[in-house]
């Protein structure tokens, strides 16, 4: 084989697996958008899809963190619910929720029927706020918003909010969080107070001659020995001087 | 306790509050339980080795103060 021949050969390996790849994902790519285009109501009414609104803004525009609505101490929220009563999922559409989510559970939950009105509902309203809430917890937060039938989930988006705290720090948590945060930089400061000096080694003087088996020291019945005297013995009286 | 596991120890419980700092001003999303947990463990492997590592200097430099003077 040729170098032409194999540059040839990748040339239409990577095509081939282009290929591949944009009939596989290409389908998918192109109903993404679709399908996260909640809220976007068309002439057409068989593609109208649920629309929740805060505060009169569509909360597709809130679907990431970063773009997250801030939510100031003690406001009042309005949020409408609506969907197409003709759409078969939303048959029987007799509950609309908003809970608030935080390291996976919900924070806080609020529901409402739907609006009552002559056919089939068609559209829930709410006038939201935070409650009690706001004054433990304050930063970015998941809500999901969702549409129940009968107690089943029929449909919900999510999106997130920014609850902001007065001064930007007085919530509970917050506090909280950084008096434990400087108790432990002041303990990771005197951490070093902890150290231990290392055990001096003991040498132990070499076993003597004709004794097989060494005792611990201060072993019971261990004959005791006086301490070696580091002083030279005294002079006989009546020598030098 | 050691200087090195005290500050291990002070590390991990900074690693945590860290990070649910962040998502308390705004800087981290802690929605889903298990990004949350990943989260909070990064943090707390990473600010507790720094901790250990700063106990464990910090322990040397106390022993190697001249003691003292009765």
């Amino acid at each position: 084989m040729t170098l032409r021949d194999r540059g040839w050969r990748t040339l239409l390996a990577v095509a081939t697996a282009a290929l591949v790849l944009g009939v596989v994902f290409g389908p998918l790519a192109s109903a993404a958008p679709a399908g996260s285009g909640l809220g976007v109501s068309t002439a057409d009414a068989a593609v109208t899809v649920p629309t929740v609104t805060w505060n009169g803004v569509n909360i597709s525009d809130y679907s990431t963190a970063s773009s997250a609505v801030s939510v100031a101490f003690n406001q009042a929220i309005n949020v409408r619910f609506a969907w197409d009563p003709a759409d078969p999922a939303m048959q029987g559409v007799n509950d609309a929720r908003l809970a608030m989510v935080y390291l996976g559970f919900a924070l806080s939950t609020r529901d409402v029927s739907p609006t009552p009105g002559p056919g089939a509902p068609s559209s829930a309203t709410m006038n939201w706020s935070v409650g009690a809430i706001q004054y433990l917890v304050e930063g970015v937060f998941g809500v999901t918003a969702s549409l129940l039938a009968n107690g089943s989930t029929v449909w919900s988006q999510s999106f997130y909010v920014r609850l902001v705290a007065p001064f930007s720090i007085l919530a509970a948590l917050p506090l909280i969080l950084l008096v434990l945060g400087a108790y432990e930089l002041y303990a990771l400061a005197r951490s070093g107070r902890h150290a231990v000096p290392a055990k001096p080694v003991v040498r132990t003087p070499p076993p003597e001659a004709g004794s097989a088996t060494r005792s611990p020291p201060g072993a019971a019945g261990a004959p005791t020995e006086p301490p070696p005297a580091d002083e030279p013995p005294p002079e006989a009286p009546g020598g030098a001087g | 306790m050691s200087a090195t596991s005290s500050g291990a120890a002070a590390g991990v419980v900074l690693g945590l509050v860290g990070v649910l700092l962040a998502q308390q001003f705004g800087y981290l999303d802690l929605t889903g339980l298990t990004s949350a947990v990943v989260d909070l463990a990064i943090g707390a492997v990473v600010v507790g080795i720094v901790g250990a590592v700063v106990g464990w200097a910090l322990g040397k430099r106390y022993l190697a103060r001249p003691p003292r003077d009765a």
